[in-house]
């Protein structure tokens, strides 16, 4: 009843929120405008000083930032007086919210978390937003809101564990003992087996294709990440960049078999989840050999019956808190010891450089039809491939490699320019020259990241032209260099 | 934390209403959530072994062979992922219900 209610309420405010944009969106200049001229004449510098420079800047002027920030702006109004007149709090949310029956807390909860999901949505794309203060304000008070919420929630998690210490007692009466051995054996690997098995299980779903692609993007290393830490294993900068792409590849392979060989379970969890069958018999040859593939699990997805394993996953990935953690990791601050940098740029951004190359496109692809040369699919000792990675990682040869790697001297033919670069660089030096603002899109991975402007081009003789990116980040900006191949002019101009 | 429990775990945090919580309280309620899960699962699997196993299961249990225990559980629990999925969904109903 409450949530038919709810749906209901929301329903509603969505078409009347999409009907609210078509009548508002004409005014949106105007209605920053009119904050600015507002906030000058209140005389709040801090705001008078971030709204100019958003307008004046231009970064975030979009009808759906506009209208965001109004729903923000009422959000924020609302919240002082709902803590003292609820039922009143709608009447602010005019077109977003017209409910004018009583509003209950979980309304005003749910309203809090949409407002906040739009605003990481857009979040994602234009990063700047979250430096606003209307958003910060917000998100501060969807914070304490969502600890309000929290607390009850801790309340029914404490009567749920309630219940099954009842239930543990009575299964401790009839046969003693066992739970707790069972449960001692649960929680010697603390979550290990329940992650292991959940990790495998979400492999064994996902197609290999997908899951390689997850890995090449990145995606799956950070994820990863989070996992050896948890496990307190070392974490996969340790591994990153690889000598090649498709040995960072195996290697984020390699560090999803080591996870998968962390506890007791997993030295044979292959042979739990490969078959149903319990008189099948996985050999150790036949282990390795897998392994040495790659970890082909496509043949799992019959055994283990899943559900929206992709879907969640990328939930996961596209979470707030992911985009947080990636974006960390990303700039290196997830662990610094392990981050050594061989050069003052950013050293995932060289392995984003790898992972998108043509090279490494090329070995991605011989990996995926098993067509890696021998040399570099081999392993020196066939117990663990993490150790050969690390060996290998480690080398003075890797070293040498990657290091002519980031002086571009690794090949020789990618020196040359194609016609479309060519294009683009012509435009992009006229732009500059205009003292046009150049935005483009950078090649993350296999993702493209917007926001990124040209703030200079650099061109040597024998060497392929690159250019620098300016991209800000909160009240800080970013920079770096990349190869021309790694960008897209936002707008097509060519 | 990752992966399965993991991952569905961030989406129940969702649609708690918990997204906007930072990450320690929102890692505080997991560890929670997870280890409630992992004990129905465990009340499950005793569900499972059946009154004449139970000395062998004990046995099997505190003799710290790890083959012959992960063997067990895998007879014993061949879809431990449903089993997963119907505990997850199970106390996460349970919470939101009236929350």
């Amino acid at each position: 009843m409450e949530n038919k209610n709810e749906s209901k309420i929301w329903e509603k405010d969505e078409v009347l929120s999409k009907e609210s944009k078509k009548t508002e969106s004409p005014k949106t200049f105007e209605t920053n405008d009119d904050n600015l001229e507002k906030a000058k004449e209140i005389g709040n510098e801090e705001k008078q000083e971030t709204m100019g420079k958003e307008v004046n800047e231009g970064k975030i002027e979009t009808k759906e930032f506009d209208q965001l920030i109004e729903d923000v702006d009422r959000f924020n109004k609302s919240f002082e007086i709902s803590k003292t007149e609820k039922p009143k709090i709608f009447d602010r949310f005019k077109g977003l919210l017209s409910k004018k029956e009583t509003a209950d807390q979980r309304d005003y909860e749910k309203l809090s978390q949409d407002i906040s999901k739009r605003v990481f949505e857009y979040g994602k794309v234009n990063p700047d937003i979250l430096n606003n203060d209307s958003i910060k304000e917000f998100l501060e008070k969807a914070k304490e809101i969502a600890n309000e919420r929290a607390d009850r929630v801790d309340k029914k998690i404490e009567g749920l564990n309630k219940q099954t210490a009842e239930e543990i007692e009575k299964v401790n009466k009839e046969r003693p003992g066992l739970f707790d051995k069972i449960s001692e054996r649960f929680n010697k690997n603390g979550l290990e087996i329940v992650i292991a098995l959940g990790l495998l299980a979400m492999l064994a779903a996902m197609p290999r294709e997908a899951l390689l692609d997850k890995i090449a993007s990145g995606d799956v290393g950070m994820q990863i990440n989070t996992l050896l830490s948890q496990l307190n294993l070392p974490q996969i900068h340790s591994f990153l960049p690889a000598k090649y792409a498709n040995l960072a590849l195996i290697a984020s392979t390699a560090a999803v078999l080591r996870v998968a060989k962390s506890d007791f379970l997993t030295r044979n969890i292959k042979k739990y989840f490969g078959s149903n069958d319990s008189k099948e018999e996985v050999t150790q040859e036949e282990e390795k050999s897998k392994e040495a593939e790659g970890f082909d699990v496509s043949s799992r997805e019959e055994v283990v019956k899943k559900k929206d394993t992709d879907e969640s996953f990328n939930q996961v990935a596209g979470s707030a808190e992911h985009q947080e953690t990636f974006k960390k990791y990303q700039e290196g601050e997830l662990d610094s010891k392990e981050n050594e940098k061989p050069d003052d740029n950013d050293i995932n951004e060289s392995f984003n450089q790898v992972a998108g190359s043509a090279e490494y496109q090329e070995a991605f692809k011989k990996y995926q039809e098993g067509e890696l040369d021998d040399e570099e699919n081999e392993k020196p000792d066939d117990n663990d491939i993490n150790e050969s990675f690390n060996q290998v990682a480690g080398s003075a040869e890797y070293q040498e490699a990657f290091k002519k790697y980031q002086e571009g001297e690794l090949d020789d033919e990618k020196m040359e320019i194609n016609k479309e670069e060519l294009e683009m660089l012509n435009i992009l030096k006229e732009m500059i020259t205009k003292g046009e603002k150049v935005e483009v899109k950078y090649k993350k991975g296999l993702d493209w990241e917007f926001g990124w402007y040209v703030t200079d081009i650099k061109e040597e003789k024998g060497k392929r032209p690159s250019v620098s990116l300016k991209r800000f980040q909160g009240s800080d900006a970013k920079y770096i260099n990349v190869d021309l191949s790694k960008i897209e002019l936002a707008k097509k101009k060519y | 934390m990752e992966k399965e429990i993991i991952n569905k775990c961030e989406s129940i945090m969702e649609e708690m209403g918990l997204s906007a919580l930072d990450d320690k309280r929102k890692q505080e309620i997991m560890d929670k959530m997870v280890g409630l899960v992992c004990d129905r699962i465990i009340l499950k699997l005793m569900g499972r072994i059946s009154d004449v196993e139970v000395d062998e299961a004990n046995e099997i249990m505190a003799s710290g062979d790890e083959d012959r225990q992960l063997e067990f559980l895998r007879i014993k629990m061949p879809d431990f992922n449903e089993i997963l999925d119907e505990e997850i969904n199970a106390v996460k109903a349970e919470i939101l219900k009236d929350l």
